[in-house]
């Protein structure tokens, strides 16, 4: 903080309109393990100052994580923002002043190794030939500085991914515990076993049939839709002209099953964060209610074009979301699939493609438990199958939410968020020939 | 900073192993323009160091502020006595410098220069009717320090361009898109080898025209992909499942396992006219390194030869599960990541016939010269290409153009159907994914054109 005061107090004497510095300083602990065994244990301690400088509508950026050379950046900064073109998209940030909560969260030291033997231990007496996995305990203190506001949190949180292996099939759990989620081995045992459990059902396997078929899927697949989906919400990319949202606030985009919202307030989920990039506070926001489309997320730029006010979302330049939930609804899991003529339960994909991002159209690779349920049973399961269809489809498409939900996370393909188990109707199934 | 490598280097030596050390300093920058509209413009300047230590297990330390090193270099020593793999494979120690030479380097390419040619590029797509368009150019130079305690100390430095676009086209209610990357090792002398400016006239032209063709008629053809396609193929069906470190079952968590687990080597994978290079040597190229991040001296490698796997790509870990020495594809993005099993520059070995003899072998078949929509399962198994700039293939001729043909197939289907392959070869840029944190890569991928006899088509 005292490098940001000082870097502050240096740019503010150089004539720029605005100035926002953001310093992350984290702390960051990380195994990993695979075939039961801990691979590796890694350690961060990093910290960097992230500039946004503007003259008027002329603006640059600036990076840097060497605090011995912060005089480079205000050379850099002075001497090019001039050269810069004008960003017609431009409008300034936040000029209200903000006061500064009590937002601060420290997440409790323990020993991630001692964690991951007790995960793959359940995995192993749940009936897992061998598994892998991520354990990672992160804390971050962000602090941020604009001419109209001084800001700073520190947060914490753990992640954890397991993946099971029995045979040629596979299972997996990835979750996120923000700074007021208990961390503690009964958590992560309940995921060894769940993972286990999914990859040893004893089921035939067969290569999958394409064509329309009713699908459950369950929290990660359409977490991992809509982490994709993200983008289309951003003012920025409507603004771009690839959002399949572009011209459709108030109208219909889903069933009346879908309420989306984007909730960084919520502190169960590690992308807690209460302030963003402009010294907005972040809050609640709607995206989709009873499948009508409420708003896009903004910074105050997009929200000037928009003429509309910002969410709390900058991304000075780029808003996006930062903690969707689709919202629960009543149906239970086992109701879901006992009460399924045919269809597939889907438990979790990867790798999703957009072929057209105007139209939503994408195909994404199902792994993990892919089942085919046929009168309430689960009968067998499938390989070699994608989801081959449009994200205005998928949303149109959702007939129920269920009313336990989850909070996933997974690597690049789900971003932080709080999930249900969806059933949807009549979706392409395409397969490899 | 740098000065710190031989205090930890001091420190590492009374209780470990094995160890390795590596400094990088980075400056970057970028501007980007979308639909006329000038985004913004920046620069990044980071620093670090990364130090892994073996004991009874293997950890890692990464920090960028020299008053916290004896914390993070304490805590990972410390780490590295519990108990997990802890194999790496060793080698002869190595001292050198490396540094690829440019002569209009990033650090001298003027931020006017930078403005006024994404800019121009931007007029182009304009001038074409694109609807849609993103423009982004990015570089960086990289500096590196890396010591080991098997004596190695290398120095090596670089610069690399990278060059994306995104440009769209409405017709008449249809939309076609297009995303292009390009990349080099070098300097801005060589900008114009990435030839954008042809490459978007030249997409622009054919995604302009596939908004109105019609789609294909389902069925079994006779298949030609051109070089992107080869290229993503190479990378995809067999880059990624050589990764030995996927093959052990390092990354099933995350990226997956690979088809290749478990079997007999070497694995019929295709045909014997199907072979496939990765080559980190080749000068210019966007993944181009003389020594790995792991201080092993770069060299090409067969990963299928003739159609049957040949060497697998290793880092120093998964070189120790086999008992061998690093092959030098232990590649990191940067000082804050470990150094995985990685491509480069990943290609199709062309073979001797041309276009033309390959198109007239024909009698009804589907060129795929390019993709969009792509992707494949998690052992590189099962996967789906898209075509842009698609055309059919009637009576040994290129006919009428197509709109997104769709291949689905599987990596043994796809080169078991090779029976021909071109003889030029082209490269396109990629930014491979991989890891937890994350770490994109530079890497090229690329190929002749190849042909492919009777695959489902949709």
């Amino acid at each position: 903080m005292e490098s940001l005061d000082r870097l502050y107090e240096r740019l503010s004497r150089r004539n720029f309109d605005d100035i926002v510095l953001q310093q992350v300083s984290g702390a960051v602990s990380q195994v990993r393990f695979s075939n039961n065994r801990v691979d590796l244990e890694s350690n961060w301690v990093e910290e960097t100052i992230e500039v946004f400088a503007a003259r008027g509508k002329k603006i640059i950026a600036y990076e840097i994580n060497d605090l011995s050379r912060l005089d480079s950046a205000v050379e850099f900064l002075t001497g090019t923002v001039d050269r810069m073109p004008e960003n017609p998209s431009y409008e300034g940030i936040n000029t209200v002043k903000t006061d500064q909560g009590n937002w601060n969260s420290k997440a409790r030291e323990s020993d991630l190794n001692d964690y991951a033997l007790a995960m793959i231990g359940s995995a192993v007496d749940n009936g897992a030939q061998k598994c892998a996995g991520i354990l990672y305990r992160k804390t971050n203190t962000t602090s941020l500085i604009t001419p109209y506001n001084s800001l700073s949190v520190t947060t914490s949180g753990h992640e954890a991914v397991i993946r099971s292996f029995a045979g040629e099939s596979t299972g997996q759990e990835a979750l996120h515990f923000g700074p007021d989620t208990t961390f503690s081995d009964r958590v992560l045992e309940k995921m060894g076993k769940e993972s286990a459990q999914t990859a040893s059902r004893k089921v035939p396997r067969r290569v999958g049939d394409a064509g329309k078929i009713d699908v459950i899927l369950s929290p990660y697949v359409i977490g991992s839709l809509l982490s994709y989906s993200a983008q289309y919400f951003s003012a920025e990319s409507v603004i771009a002209g690839l959002s399949f949202l572009e011209g459709k606030i108030g109208k219909d985009v889903s069933s009346r099953a879908v309420s989306l919202l984007d909730d960084p307030t919520d502190r169960r989920g590690i992308a807690f964060v209460p302030f963003d990039m402009e010294g907005t506070i972040t809050r609640r926001n709607v995206l989709i209610e009873k499948g009508i489309l409420k708003t896009y997320v903004h910074s105050c730029s997009t929200a000037k074009r928009f003429n509309t006010h910002t969410t709390g979302n900058a991304g000075i330049l780029n808003p996006m979301p930062w903690q969707l939930k689709l919202m629960p609804g009543t149906g239970k899991v086992d109701s879901m699939i006992s009460e399924s003529r045919n269809a597939l339960l889907i438990l979790n994909t990867w790798y999703t493609r957009f072929q057209d991002d105007r139209n939503g159209v994408f195909s994404t690779v199902p792994r993990d438990g892919i089942f085919h349920v046929i009168d309430g049973e689960i009968v067998e399961s499938w390989s070699g199958v994608r989801i081959s269809d449009s994200i205005p489809n998928i949303l149109k498409s959702i007939t129920q939410t269920s009313r336990d939900t989850k909070w996933v996370k997974w690597w690049l393909e789900i971003s932080p968020s709080e999930m249900p188990f969806a059933s949807l109707e009549n979706i392409n199934i395409s397969r490899s020939f | 900073m740098e000065h710190l490598l031989d205090i930890i280097a001091s420190l590492c030596e009374r209780d470990s192993k094995y160890y390795d050390i590596r400094y990088m300093e980075e400056a970057g920058r970028f501007v980007s323009y979308r639909n006329g509209e000038f985004q913004g413009a920046g620069e990044s300047l980071e620093r670090g160091i990364a130090v892994r230590v073996v004991n009874e297990g293997i950890s890692y330390g990464f920090f960028n502020d020299e008053n916290k090193a004896s914390e993070v270099v304490g805590r990972t020593i410390d780490r590295s006595h519990k108990n997990g793999k802890n194999q790496l494979s060793g080698g002869t120690p190595i001292t050198d410098k490396w540094e690829v030479k440019a002569s209009q380097s990033p650090g001298d390419f003027s931020l006017d220069d930078r403005i006024d040619l994404v800019k121009s590029m931007d007029s182009l797509m304009n001038d074409l009717n694109a609807g849609v368009r993103i423009n982004v150019l990015n570089d960086r130079e990289v500096r590196q320090l890396y010591v080991n305690s098997l004596g190695s100390r290398i120095e090596g430095k670089f610069p690399r361009i990278g060059y994306y676009y995104v440009m769209g086209f409405n017709q008449n209610g249809s939309f076609e898109q297009s995303y292009n990357q390009f990349g080099i090792t070098g300097g801005y002398e060589n900008f114009g080898t990435m030839k954008i400016e042809e490459e978007v006239k030249d997409d622009a032209r054919k995604l302009s025209s596939a908004a109105t063709a019609a789609k294909i008629e389902p069925g079994r053809y006779d298949v030609i992909l051109g070089p992107d396609l080869s290229g993503i193929v190479a990378h995809e069906s067999c880059g990624h499942p050589t990764e030995y470190d996927r093959i052990i079952g390092r990354e099933g968590a995350l990226a997956g396992e690979s088809f290749l687990s478990g079997k007999d080597f070497p694995y019929r994978v295709g045909s014997e006219d199907v072979s496939v290079i990765d080559d980190p040597t080749m000068t210019g190229s966007y993944g181009y390194y003389k020594y790995d991040d792991e201080g092993i001296m770069a060299r090409k490698r067969y990963l299928y030869r003739n159609g049957l796997t040949s060497e697998f790509i290793l880092n120093r870990e998964s070189a120790a599960i086999l008992g061998m020495e690093s092959n030098a594809g232990g590649r990191s993005s940067s000082w804050n990541h470990e150094p995985l099993a990685r491509m480069s520059t990943t290609y199709i070995e062309p073979g001797e016939m041309s276009l033309d003899e390959l198109v007239e072998g024909v009698k009804l078949g589907v060129y795929m010269g390019s993709y969009t929509e792509w992707n494949i399962d998690d052992i590189r198994f099962n996967q789906k290409y898209v075509g842009k700039d698609s055309f059919m293939i009637r009576n040994g001729k290129l006919a009428e153009q197509v709109r997104r043909p769709i291949l689905e197939t599987t990596t043994t289907g796809l080169y078991s159907a090779v029976d021909g392959t071109s003889k030029e070869l082209h490269f396109s840029a990629g930014t491979c994914g991989k890891g937890e944190p994350e770490q994109g890569i530079e890497v090229w991928m690329g190929g002749p054109h190849v042909r492919l006899r009777n695959m489902y088509l949709s």
